[in-house]
């Protein structure tokens, strides 16, 4: 009899030796990552005459510990009205019956599912989709205003700018697992660990760019190889680049290691997370330095003065090859941080960039071939359009790519020159 | 070995080298003899590969009466990208022309016309009408090529691939003796001089463009019809980048430049591609794992290419057997 108590004591901290132990679990699984926990669920347990036995919510981890009065059939509900914005449990699995065995107690996992979105009016989505179309554009903005100073100050359509994009990315998800600042996956330990990483990524994207044009495009320069060569050229090694990580890399998109999921905070009608709203204050940011250095700053003049004339620059003194060298290093930085946002948005994939170099191209004619503020223009235009032909045609957001290449061939169609480009003949 | 080199001389004769010889033909008329930058040659190829398959899969045409919606589908892109980008500068028309060729790729990739398009899986079963019309000395055998069987239905397409690319290359070479030729030429040279002489630059580079466009519009259709299935898989970016490779490296402005360029090209591919698989299958000489193993070797082919175009165009621009007076790089 002693021997007995004893061995329950042992192995329950509950002070009757009837009751056990029942362990709920609740969890969200996000479209193409690992579970995370839902945290503050609150639950019922009832017994088969339909009392309730026990109450809880969840902890962090997403689990709540219950007692149960014995061993037997007990059903777990969770009271909706607690889930998390924007998750919601799959129709009729509120609830489910769990059996409860002596000495081992029970386990019930809920999994939980988007919300269906309420059939919102289209208007009221407006403006939340015009957010989300300055903020894309704001991406896109970051990474083609390099790819436009390249073209006003070289005359090279740079292909392999796609790359650079992809590096910064890709870089940034390598090394975010390099070293350890914090293990945390979200939160301020998250971000420390991936600012970490994302400067880390930043650098190689620069010094991808600088190299191709100390190494490739400088030689040809003084080889006097024309402009077309130089694009083919950027071609074949944005592709040996591309294939390079998808080799090592390879072809799975993934996440950043401290990626988690977030729920929305609400401004006015826009719902937007933290980090979404935090990437395009860090792009606006960007986009306003860039301004503020090709306009006031003696290096940026020198970078304006070489996109307008470069043999005028030149004979003014202005050292050419050091001003082109300054703008790929600049763009290499710009497409890197821009890769590193687009990797948060999307995931990191081999072929990202790639898939945005249309886009960029695109943004960049619509504002102009060359234009510096243009690009900017473009690409606000072309991250509009994305969204809104989103926004319209929702049933073909496939699509929306397209939308904004229509409307590149649509401008060039009755404006050649883009929405800020110089009234010449470019013919 | 004789088995590499076996796949490799089929590779070189296939009916993917033939697909990408044609639209390496008309390429070569835009860029080799016209300079026009055009990076759309895969929506060209889409357009005629989508042609021949949409009418026989939707309609049940005939498969021989698509040839007419073939040249009239690529006329009409042509004509459509011409219309807006060859008064421009030349980079204008690249952008243009690469971007037009992705909206036709998403627009054929997209689910919602899964009935007319086949969406991302494509259209399959259309060639019945090339099965039934294997000529009778082929039917039901298989032609030894070295080590390598090619079934009656590859080789009669072949037959007929190969019959395509020496008529357009009579047709390109008998017009670019002709004085419409010398006037193309004219303008990759100097536009200017050639508008000063009267001539009427814009239409000559439409025409051009037509014509180009409707060879590469076949190629599409050779290569849809060897795979038996249009799917957008086949006319991604990199098929341009793939033929302009194949342009330069025979040599551009010439009119066996496409073809030794298409033979060498799939011919070095496909024995890069058989060695790389039989170094790295676990048995035998065997690569390093880290350079590369047996599920990311057929990455390699890609680097090679992209290298390979890059170093050509700065060390050999003419290409191997290219005239250097007739290279098109940078002419204006």
């Amino acid at each position: 009899m002693l021997a007995a108590v004893a061995f329950t004591a042992l192995f329950s901290d509950t002070a009757h030796a009837d009751e056990e132990t029942l362990q709920v679990r609740v969890q969200f699984t996000p479209e193409g990552a690992k579970k995370e926990p839902v945290e503050g669920v609150g639950f019922t347990i009832t017994d088969p005459s339909g009392a309730v036995v026990a109450e809880g919510v969840t902890d962090d981890k997403g689990v709540a510990r219950a007692t149960v009065p014995s061993d037997g059939s007990f059903t777990v509900t969770i009271d909706t009205d607690t889930l998390p914005d924007g998750l919601a449990i799959p129709e009729g699995q509120e609830s489910r019956t769990v059996t409860v065995t002596a000495g081992l107690g029970g386990n019930a996992n809920f999994n939980l599912g988007q919300a269906p979105s309420e059939p919102a009016s289209k208007i009221s989505l407006l403006p939340k989709t015009i957010f989300n179309g300055i903020r894309f554009g704001l991406v896109i903005a970051i990474m083609s205003v390099g790819l436009s100073l390249i073209y006003a100050t070289t005359g090279l359509s740079n292909f392999a700018h796609g790359e650079t994009v992809t590096i910064g990315a890709v870089m940034t998800a390598v090394a975010s697992g390099w070293f350890t600042i914090s293990s945390a996956t979200g939160g301020w330990g998250g971000f420390a660990q991936l600012t970490a990483a994302a400067i880390i990524g930043i650098l190689c994207a620069t010094a991808f760019s600088g190299a191709l044009e100390l190494a490739v495009w400088r030689p040809m320069r003084r080889r006097g190889i024309g402009l077309t060569s130089m694009m083919i050229v950027s071609i074949g090694l944005a592709m040996v680049v591309r294939f390079i990580i998808q080799m090592y890399y390879g072809s799975q998109p993934k996440s950043y290691a401290q990626f988690s999921s977030q729920t929305n905070i609400n401004i006015g009608p826009i719902g937007v997370t933290p980090r979404d709203l935090l990437t395009g204050i860090i792009a606006l940011i960007a986009l306003c330095s860039v301004a503020y250095l090709l306009m006031k700053t003696r290096a940026g003049k020198a970078i304006r003065a070489v996109s307008d004339n470069p043999d005028l620059a030149s004979t003014t003194g202005i050292n050419t090859e050091r001003v082109i060298l300054n703008v790929w290093l600049l763009g290499g930085a710009l497409a890197g941080l821009g890769g590193v946002i687009y990797g948060l948005d999307e995931q990191v994939s081999w072929n990202m960039g790639t898939k945005i170099l249309l886009m960029m191209f695109a943004a960049i004619t619509l504002g102009g071939l060359g234009r510096p503020f243009g690009a900017l223009v473009g690409s606000l235009a072309v991250g509009l359009f994305v969204q809104l032909w989103a926004w319209w045609f929702s049933e073909y957001t496939d699509l929306k790519t397209m939308g904004a290449l229509l409307a590149m061939i649509l401008v060039l169609l009755f404006r050649p020159q883009g929405i800020l480009g110089k009234k010449e003949r470019v013919g | 070995m004789s088995q590499t080199l076996s796949n490799g001389l089929f590779g070189a004769i296939g009916v993917v080298a033939i697909a990408y010889c044609l639209a390496a033909i008309g390429l070569n008329v835009h860029f080799g003899y016209t300079g026009l930058l055009n990076f759309g040659q895969a929506g060209f190829a889409l357009v005629g590969g989508y042609a021949v398959a949409m009418p026989v899969m939707n309609w049940q045409w005939s498969i021989w009466a698509t040839i007419p919606v073939v040249i009239v589908a690529s006329s009409v892109f042509a004509l459509l990208l011409g219309i807006p980008t060859l008064r421009l500068r030349s980079d204008y028309l690249a952008i243009v022309t690469i971007a037009a060729a992705e909206i036709l790729r998403l627009l054929v990739s997209t689910p919602n016309l899964k009935n007319v398009t086949g969406s991302t899986d494509g259209i399959n079963s259309f060639t019945n009408d090339i099965q039934n019309s294997i000529p009778g000395f082929l039917k039901g055998r298989t032609v030894p090529l070295w080590e390598k069987n090619i079934s009656d239905y590859e080789m009669w397409v072949m037959m007929l691939g190969w019959f395509l690319v020496a008529l357009f290359s009579v047709v390109v070479w008998a017009l670019m003796r002709s004085p419409w030729g010398r006037v193309l030429r004219s303008i990759r040279e100097d536009e200017d001089a050639a508008r000063s002489l009267g001539k009427n630059v814009f239409a000559y580079k439409m025409t051009s463009l037509v014509l180009g466009g409707v060879i590469g519009g076949f190629g599409g259709a050779i290569l849809v019809i060897g795979q038996r299935n249009a799917s957008p898989g086949s006319f991604q970016t990199q098929f341009t980048f793939l033929t302009y490779a194949i342009v330069v490296l025979g040599g551009v402005g010439k009119v066996k430049g496409p073809i030794v360029g298409a033979m060498m090209f799939w011919f070095l591919i496909t024995v890069t591609d058989s060695l790389l698989a039989d170094w790295t299958d676990g048995s035998g000489f065997q690569l390093p794992t880290w350079i590369m193993d047996s599920s990311n070797f057929s990455f390699f082919r890609w680097i090679l290419v992209g290298g390979g175009l890059a170093l050509l165009v700065i060390f050999r621009p003419q290409g191997i057997f290219g005239d250097k007076k007739e290279q098109a790089f940078d002419v204006r």
